[in-house]
């Protein structure tokens, strides 16, 4: 690692880089300069060229275009392993480690130390990951296997990793997408040491929030293109989601209300063995129904009961009043119920399939006779899709794996839309995904409740649930254990009901919804 | 992905077939075989002799194991050949004869030869009493055969030996088999053209001395010209495809020697399929029932005959004079016989195209 | 944005302005997925051509498409469960079987041809079930399930026989040494087969479905995609097509043999695979294992007119697979890199 000041010649310069890809001009002609001991925000919508432009840096893609400058030297980087030799590690949003293995292990990997007939040193081994946790100030379970790990040591594990090597300049995509406050506080002090060591940081994020508590400058990417770069103590998050969008953003909750319909769905005592015990509410039309809660408090089980992904151990669901039987995925849909999963790569896409393919999936009986496909009816639903939920893709036969994130989001969104259901359970459906594509599905959820719809919304961030719910259920533990309305509650209401510390103040609950 | 299955049922198969070791069967292969030293000739008389008479009218004799000193196991190079059903039909005279016990198994395909030292080692970690044996590989069957010998249990080779051979061999003296297949098939062409060989399997040791024996005397021929040789895999389709494809690039075909069932049996069918029976010879090894109805039709012009029951029943007997220390020769030649339309109908050599069978 | 109702009702006119080009472009990515072993097919038939003055006979053309035919139907049926992310081990058996029992019946029981026929597709198909649910019910890995009745088919092949080929009446080559006008009866079943392979990946919920298990079976099931049901009729439908082989070679060679199709099974999988069907699931297509037979059966046809030796052309298959397998993997890694 190297030291000293933060001043002079840049730790990198990237000039004028260029990148197009079939369809696409990714990057036209960017510059970054990052200093010495500096965190360096880089900002911008999905699709943007962020992912690219540091993926050319840590050598997994080739620039069409522009030089890079490392220390004031123009380099060549021929590949991942040479961007890691000339000091640049690269942190990606999904971990890259060997599950199966030690913590200690994966910090090794490719380089344990071995004795000449390649047996393993495991005391040494030991001996000097543990030193590497030392230096960075991070505690982990070092023989534990990284399978057994939470994400967030999983995260910090990656992160050591990255910097048990020589580091120069390290680059973190999103490394707080799945982690609770603690633990993005934790990362923050280990990031701003570095900084002390003279550590050239470049930070991916989407969350405007934690740019302007870590950072000291930003960078905005706009279309392949630098929209614009500040110091953070002279910007604003209007001013930085405005360079980001191109466009006004009147607010980052655009929640719109909607007179209350008759209720869609109530469902009443559904127990999901192991992770739910009799669980009851119900959700009217143009409403949006909160569900707040810690990792584990059951609310996906929940609602994957709910629509018969998984089996229940008793309970009642009623569509319009009637009672419904759901065994499985199929019933959920004829009965008019759509489920947007929290794991868009594992349970939201086809990512081989096209975006078209990927649109149909939840409807296939609509765009079919006899089991024989329409392929132009579908082709035309799909792109109407396309275009009003502004999906970016050179074609509806594209492979969907080659969206960015938010795209990829926004055509699983698009699935349940195509699928016409009258109640929607959206798990997590802005996660990792940036700003602008959040807006952009919040408004989707608004024009659905104008068609006199129901959403059930789940998520983590609390802001978001507060800013668009009409009324919030707390879990915790496989039960609900507080409801609030609109506009009377706070984040920390919601946290102490979470967490179970605090009485709440406002209704306790019992087992039976309002 | 290769067949790499040992079988399943075969315990039933051999319960399923009590109805063959009649006295009478075992009584003429003894009194023609037995007792006698063996012949080391071939030819029409030694084979005819020594086969056993029709086992039709044969009791349900049950199989009786209560008296018996030795179990011996008994391996074929596959359980599927109508050919390896007349050993089977032997082994199990010579069992009857001698009172001892049999154990029959194999696998499904003569290409399997892992398949047959799994089957082979199971047999040794049981300690039968003796172990007779058709190898599928001259080679890879011989450590095999070294552990049974070190573990104190007699060897013999039946119909197709080791290389080196260790143990007895029982076997057709497949060169010479083979070399009166180029006789009759010089003989049938007249002499001169273009002639084709299909033999099965080019690691096991009876392919090699049938392609040996064949090739070798065709060169007293100089006016045959041998055009064509492919290796059928013992599978017959892939006989009948490469027939068709060997039809296509020599039009002008004189004859044909397959060197075991499947070949000829997808030989034939080539021919069928192009009109060209009766203008292309086929000389066929062995005696499936196919391979003689396609005798009977002119199909096939000529069939060499071995005596597998003979294989059989002295694969067994020389196991049990090993067993009880008794000296045995070192090779045994059961014979063989060109068996054509015209002297099918003799007694005799009905007998040996129609031989017993143990399923 | 546009007006909400649009969304879910279907394009308003002005979006469908623009549509055929797109279209095209997605034809033309598929076809150029299928360019390297076609243009391998082409550059074999040309050499061959040269190197035999039989290859390009009407004769030669029309056993080199008899011969591939039984692989060609079983490599369709091979390509649908290798798109489920699936694999079928025990066509081999089931060729055998089915095979074995049409001739049993015609020649024991004095059923007619054609019934007797029609049971050994059926045979097929029940053990194709059976794998299905070995699969969705029991929850085994295809690989293990199928291996499993790979060896227990077999068993009962050789059970019923004891071993022994069945030799079955003359006209029981019906099907295989038949004619339709000009054209053997399989080049016939063949293109049928194709056809019908084809429209159902292509244009029925079934393909489609198989394609999303086969890309990401959480999503398929979450999405209502009946899983189970697609998994079956995907597993049945193989076992069919495999009856269906087995019959065509027992026709062919008027022999029901409890030994027969040893050599189905790789071969299958292997023309599936160098057609461009992916072992990870999700990709696939019937033309590609089309070509992908047919290249195997030019090696082996282009083997016999020159007499090459068996293990050249056992060797060269293996370089194919391999060749293909690595170009799969290449592909896919540079996917998962974007």
């Amino acid at each position: 690692m190297s030291t000293g000041p933060s001043t002079g010649t840049p730790a990198v310069e990237m000039l004028g880089i260029q990148r197009h890809f079939p369809g696409v001009q990714a990057l036209k002609g960017v510059d970054l300069r990052i200093a010495r001991g500096e965190i360096h925000a880089l900002l911008g919508e999905n699709g943007a060229g962020k992912s690219t432009l540091m993926k050319i840096l840590a050598g997994a893609e080739r620039k069409d275009e522009g030089r890079i400058l490392l220390g004031g030297e123009e380099v060549r980087i021929s590949g991942p392993t040479d961007a890691l030799d000339r000091g640049i590690s690269t942190v990606y949003q999904e971990t890259s480690l060997a599950p199966h293995l030690s913590v200690a292990e994966n910090l090794f990997i490719g380089r344990l130390p071995a004795k000449r007939l390649g047996l393993v040193q495991w005391r040494r081994l030991y001996r000097e990951a543990g030193a590497v946790l030392d230096r960075l100030q991070i505690k982990l379970p070092l023989r534990a296997r990284v399978s057994e790990l939470s994400i967030a040591q999983q995260q910090m594990t990656e992160i050591a990793k990255a910097l048990s090597h020589d580091v120069k300049v390290l680059v973190l995509d999103e490394p707080t997408s799945a982690l609770t406050e603690t633990e993005v506080s934790e990362l923050f002090r280990v990031l701003r040491d570095l900084r002390g060591h003279g550590v050239a940081t470049v930070y991916i994020s989407h969350t405007i929030e934690e740019i302007l508590r870590l950072c000291d400058r930003v960078s905005i990417l706009r279309d392949g293109e630098l929209a614009g770069e500040r110091a953070v103590s002279e910007t604003s998050a209007d001013e930085l989601v405005r360079l980001m969008v191109g466009r006004p953003l009147l607010e980052m909750f655009p929640k719109q209300t909607v007179s209350l319909g008759d209720e869609l769905l109530r469902v009443e005592r559904l127990t999901v063995p192991g992770k739910a015990a009799e669980v009851s509410f119900s959700v009217r039309a143009g409403e949006v129904l909160g569900f707040a809660g810690l990792l584990g408090a059951g609310r996906t089980a929940l609602m994957q009961t709910l629509i018969g992904a998984i089996p229940a151990d008793g309970g009642t669901v009623l569509r319009r009043g009637e009672p419904v039987r759901i065994r499985n995925p199929q019933d959920a849909i004829r009965h008019s119920i759509g489920y947007l999963s929290d794991d868009r790569r594992r349970s939201g896409i086809a990512g081989l399939l096209g975006v078209g393919a990927n649109l149909t999936l939840a409807s296939l009986p609509q765009f079919s006779r006899l089991s024989v496909l329409n392929p132009i009816q579908e082709r035309r639903s799909a792109e109407a899709v396309v275009r009003a939920l502004r999906i970016v893709t050179p074609s509806i036969d594209q492979q969907v794996a080659l969206l960015s994130g938010g795209n990829q989001q926004k055509t699983v969104l698009g699935r349940w839309l195509t699928a016409g259901v009258e109640v929607l359970v959206l798990d997590e459906p802005t996660r990792g995904i940036d700003v602008g594509a959040k807006v952009e599905i919040y408004r989707l959820i608004n024009r659905f409740l104008a068609e006199g719809k129901a959403v059930i919304l789940l998520s983590s961030h609390l802001p978001e649930v507060l800013g668009m719910s009409d009324r919030i259920l707390v879990m915790r533990r496989g039960a609900i254990v507080a409801e609030f309305d609109r506009g009377e509650v706070t984040q920390e209401d919601v946290m102490f009901a979470a967490t179970g510390q605090v009485p709440v103040t406002a209704h306790e609950r019992g087992g039976m919804p309002t | 992905m290769t067949e790499n299955k040992t079988m399943p049922g075969l315990g039933r198969l051999r319960r399923a077939v009590p109805a063959l070791a009649v006295a009478a069967v075992a009584a003429a292969a003894l009194a023609a075989c037995g007792s006698s030293k063996p012949s080391t000739s071939s030819g029409p008389s030694s084979a005819a002799g020594s086969s056993p008479s029709s086992s039709s009218g044969a009791t349900g004799a049950s199989f009786k194991v209560g008296g018996a000193k030795y179990t011996l196991a008994v391996v074929p190079k596959s359980v599927g050949l109508f050919y390896w059903g007349t050993v089977h039909a032997g082994a199990l005279a010579a069992a009857k004869a001698l009172h001892v016990n049999i154990i029959w198994k194999g696998t499904e395909t003569e290409t399997d030869v892992a398949g047959q030292v799994n089957i082979l080692q199971d047999f040794v970690t049981k300690h039968v009493s003796g172990i007779a044996f058709a190898a599928t590989d001259a080679h890879g069957l011989v450590s095999t055969a070294q552990a049974a010998t070190k573990a104190r249990i007699p060897v013999v080779n039946i119909d197709s030996g080791l290389s080196p051979q260790m143990p007895p061999l029982v076997a057709t003296d497949n060169i010479a088999a083979a070399a009166k297949a180029a006789d009759i098939l010089a003989q049938q062409i007249g002499g001169k053209g273009q002639v084709a060989l299909l033999p099965f399997v080019p690691s096991a040791e009876t392919s090699i001395q049938r392609q040996q024996g064949f090739e070798q005397e065709l060169k007293k021929y100089p006016n045959i010209k041998l055009v064509a040789v492919q290796y059928d895999q013992s599978d017959i389709s892939t006989a009948l495809s490469q027939m068709e494809n060997i039809l296509t690039s020599h039009p002008n075909l004189k004859g044909v020697f397959a060197a075991n069932e499947p070949g000829v049996i997808g030989v034939v069918h080539a021919l069928l399929e192009r009109g060209l029976v009766g203008k292309v010879k086929v000389v066929g090894f062995d005696n499936a029932p196919d391979e003689v109805s396609a005798l009977t039709q002119g199909q096939v012009s000529a069939l060499i005959v071995q005596n597998p029951f003979r294989i059989g029943y002295l694969g067994v007997s020389e196991a049990v004079n090993l067993l009880q220390h008794r000296k045995v020769p070192h090779a045994v030649d059961t014979g063989s016989t060109v068996v054509t339309k015209a002297n099918m109908n003799q007694p005799a050599i009905h007998k040996l195209l129609v031989p017993p069978t143990a399923s | 944005m546009t007006d909400p109702q649009t969304m879910t009702e279907g394009a308003p006119a002005q979006i469908t302005l623009e549509q055929p080009e797109p279209y095209r472009r997605a034809w033309l990515r598929r076809l150029l997925q299928q360019l390297g072993p076609f243009l391998f097919v082409l550059a074999l038939g040309v050499a061959l051509t040269l190197a035999s003055p039989y290859f390009l006979t009407s004769t030669n053309i029309s056993a080199i498409f008899v011969q591939m035919s039984v692989i060609a139907i079983i490599t369709v049926g091979q390509v649908m469960v290798i798109i489920t992310a699936g694999i079928d081990l025990s066509v081999s058996a089931v060729v055998a079987l089915s095979g074995v029992m049409s001739t049993m019946v015609v020649v024991n029981d004095h059923w007619g041809i054609v019934p007797g026929m029609i049971l050994g597709v059926l045979v097929g198909g029940g053990v194709g079930l059976i794998n299905g649910l070995l699969v969705t019910r029991v929850h085994l890995p295809p690989f293990i399930a199928t291996l499993g009745t790979l060896s227990a088919i077999g068993g009962v092949a050789l059970l019923v026989t004891n071993g022994q080929p069945i030799a079955a009446p003359t006209q029981f080559d019906a099907l295989g040494d038949g004619h339709v006008g000009p054209i053997p009866a399989p080049i016939v079943v063949m293109a049928i087969v194709a056809a019908a392979g084809w429209f159902i990946l292509a244009r029925t919920t079934l393909g489609r479905s198989a394609y999303a298990i086969g890309s990401n079976a959480e999503t398929a099931r979450l999405s209502g995609i009946p899983v189970t049901r697609v998994l079956v009729s995907v597993y049945a439908l193989q076992g069919l097509l495999a009856g269906l082989g087995g019959v065509i070679v027992a026709s062919r060679v008027v022999t029901g043999d409890p030994s027969a199709g040893a050599n189905y099974n790789l071969d299958a999988i292997a023309a599936a695979v160098i057609g461009g069907a992916s072992l990870f699931g999700g990709e696939g297509t019937v033309i590609g294992g089309l070509i992908g037979a047919l290249l195997m059966e030019l090696i082996s046809n282009g083997g016999d007119l020159l007499n090459i030796s068996n293990f050249w052309q056992d060797f060269i298959l293996g370089v194919m697979i391999i060749a293909a397998v690595t170009y799969d993997q290449v592909r896919r890694r540079a996917l998962a890199r974007r």
